[in-house]
């Protein structure tokens, strides 16, 4: 019996984890780990507390302002719990295994703490098991992750789930060939993030071209550039930027192995899939299922990352939300 | 009508002066449910053949069931949207429901008042959020009263000095004896779309998204 006179609460953003849902939690994490490591990636643990100015190296926008945080008492320093785990892993690399032959391979099983706006700012808790592929940049290895997350995804034994790929080097090659000040290239930013149409072909109906090359066709195509692969096939003989024609023509190998491995009822295509712009610098994905409204699983190229910790090496890789494995899994 | 074999779908549309203009728009697609109009109780509408359904709640409600997937798209109003800051898709204007967002005030007040020299202001608002982000924005102080309905109650009873609500005609304005002082926002109803729905059935999504474009421009 509760005793109604003792206020035992906890703050908000935290649980607890009965023996029920515990279980079925090790359960996901077990399956989940023990593909992971059927695929050469090997566990690393991380630590719970960062200096912020060490953490923020390798934190992408979005999450900058997601930090729970507090000052060191004793030496005065801010102190951030980790919102993310993957700059802590470029950090552990870039710092302490560079003599480790590449590619290394790790993953995580960790908690993290992120100030959500929908909850007013408060923090919330939560659990993450991730992949990363460092020190290789090819579509191969791509292909290769991307492949992992199908198999955890399908021996943990949710049905009916899509991986949807993107390459965020379509987009920001794209937007290359338009004469536009940083304000409006922004407007663009945000109106594809959100699929919105109408405000993309008011902002664009402001732009010009940089040499004439149907580049404000294809953003204002943007938003229904989603589907099977066959978007990449029509879009090809349009595409005249190269960098661009460099983020197809990875797709498409990507697409291609995934194929070989029998893999393609489980993928669609999205050009127009910009988040984490500012981090992501290749392909990026992202994991549902049907009836499931939010995403299972989030990665991406991030060649940038390790650079910041002092060590220029291209890596890729992705991460779990457990909880809403476990929901999905029901 | 032929038999389709697209997946099914849920449309939450919101109650109230939207609705009818939003159920003309869905009807020139084919989607169209018996009894939405005359059938007030009921909240779920089948079209069979069609194999959609429509869901029919509070405007505040719509992004929440279209957020977490319990409904795969809907329709509400960019006032409800900024308030609220989803994350879910919002490909459409649909150009229905317009009216606007504004600052209002006393008659009285308005004779002597001058904007340009508030520093520190009480707003009553169903609005919270998108009030305290336009007044931050211009460095004013605001203290803000939250309420539910009738907002023009406020200033006559003196609860607050101004409000924040949505006008269409200003009819309601004029007869409480306001003035507008101020537009922050036009507002038009949009299409929004659940981020898994679109990923998971993308050829039904993007067929609805793409009719309902050609119905908005044949208007």
């Amino acid at each position: 019996m509760t005793d109604k006179s003792l206020n035992i609460s906890l703050p908000q953003g935290v649980r607890d984890m009965l023996p029920e849902e515990a279980e079925k939690a090790r359960y996901v994490e077990e399956t989940i780990v023990s593909v992971l490591e059927k695929n050469g990636f090997r566990r690393v643990i991380t630590p719970l507390l960062e200096y912020i100015d060490v953490l923020s190296l390798g934190l992408g926008a979005e999450l900058q302002d997601k930090i729970f945080k507090f000052v060191d008492p004793v030496s005065g320093k801010i102190i951030a719990i980790r919102p993310d785990i993957t700059p802590q892993v470029a950090r552990m690399v870039s710092t302490r295994m560079r003599d480790y032959p590449l590619p290394i391979k790790l993953y995580y099983n960790e908690n993290i703490l992120r100030c959500e706006e929908p909850r007013g700012g408060l923090p919330s808790e939560l659990l993450q098991i991730g992949a990363e592929y460092i020190g290789e940049d090819s579509p191969d290895a791509d292909a290769e992750v991307i492949a992992t997350a199908v198999e955890a995804i399908k021996k943990v034994g949710v049905r009916d789930f899509k991986i949807d790929i993107g390459h965020i080097g379509f987009f920001k090659g794209i937007l290359e060939d338009i004469k536009a000040s940083k304000d409006i290239k922004k407007k663009i930013k945000d109106a594809v993030l959100i699929k919105d149409n109408s405000s993309l072909q008011e902002v664009l109906s402001s732009v010009r071209e940089v040499r004439g090359d149907n580049a404000i066709k294809i953003l204002s195509d943007l938003p229904s550039l989603f589907g099977d692969k066959g978007v990449i096939d029509k879009l090809k003989s349009q595409v005249k930027n190269e960098t661009a024609i460099k983020a197809l023509d990875d797709l498409a190998s990507i697409i291609n192995m995934l194929e070989k491995k029998k893999l393609k009822n489980y993928i669609t295509i999205d050009l127009g899939e910009v988040r984490g712009f500012d981090y992501y610098t290749g392909v990026i994905f992202e994991g549902f299922t049907k009836g499931f409204g939010r995403a299972i699983l989030k990665g991406g190229r991030y060649n940038n990352l390790l650079e910041k910790y002092g060590y220029p090496c291209p890596a890729t890789g992705f991460a779990f939300n457990t909880e809403n494995v476990i929901a999905a899994v029901k | 009508m032929k038999k389709t074999t697209s997946e099914h779908i849920t449309i939450a549309l919101p109650k109230g002066r939207v609705l009818k203009e939003a159920i003309s728009l869905f009807k020139k697609i084919g989607i169209k449910p018996k009894g939405v109009l005359t059938d007030s109780r009921k909240l779920i509408f089948e079209d069979k053949d069609a194999n959609a359904q429509f869901m029919i709640i509070r405007a505040q409600d719509v992004p929440t069931y279209v957020e977490y997937g319990a409904a795969d798209m809907g329709i509400v109003g960019k006032d409800v949207l900024l308030e609220q800051q989803r994350d879910i898709y919002e490909p459409l204007d649909l150009g229905i429901g317009f009216c606007r967002m504004v600052v209002a005030e006393p008659k009285k007040l308005r004779r002597i008042d001058n904007p340009q020299h508030w520093t520190r202001i009480r707003v009553a608002t169903k609005y919270p959020n998108i009030t305290m982000k336009y007044f931050l924005s211009k460095g004013i102080q605001v203290e803000i009263i939250k309420l539910y309905g009738s907002i023009e109650l406020a200033p006559i009873l003196g609860l607050s000095e101004r409000i924040v609500d949505l006008v269409s005609t200003g009819e309601t304005l004029r007869k409480n004896g306001l003035v507008e002082v101020e537009e922050i926002m036009k507002v038009t109803s949009k299409l929004i779309v659940n981020r898994a729905a679109l990923k998971t059935k993308p050829n039904r999504i993007k067929e609805i998204i793409e009719r309902l474009q050609m119905a908005l421009t044949q208007k």
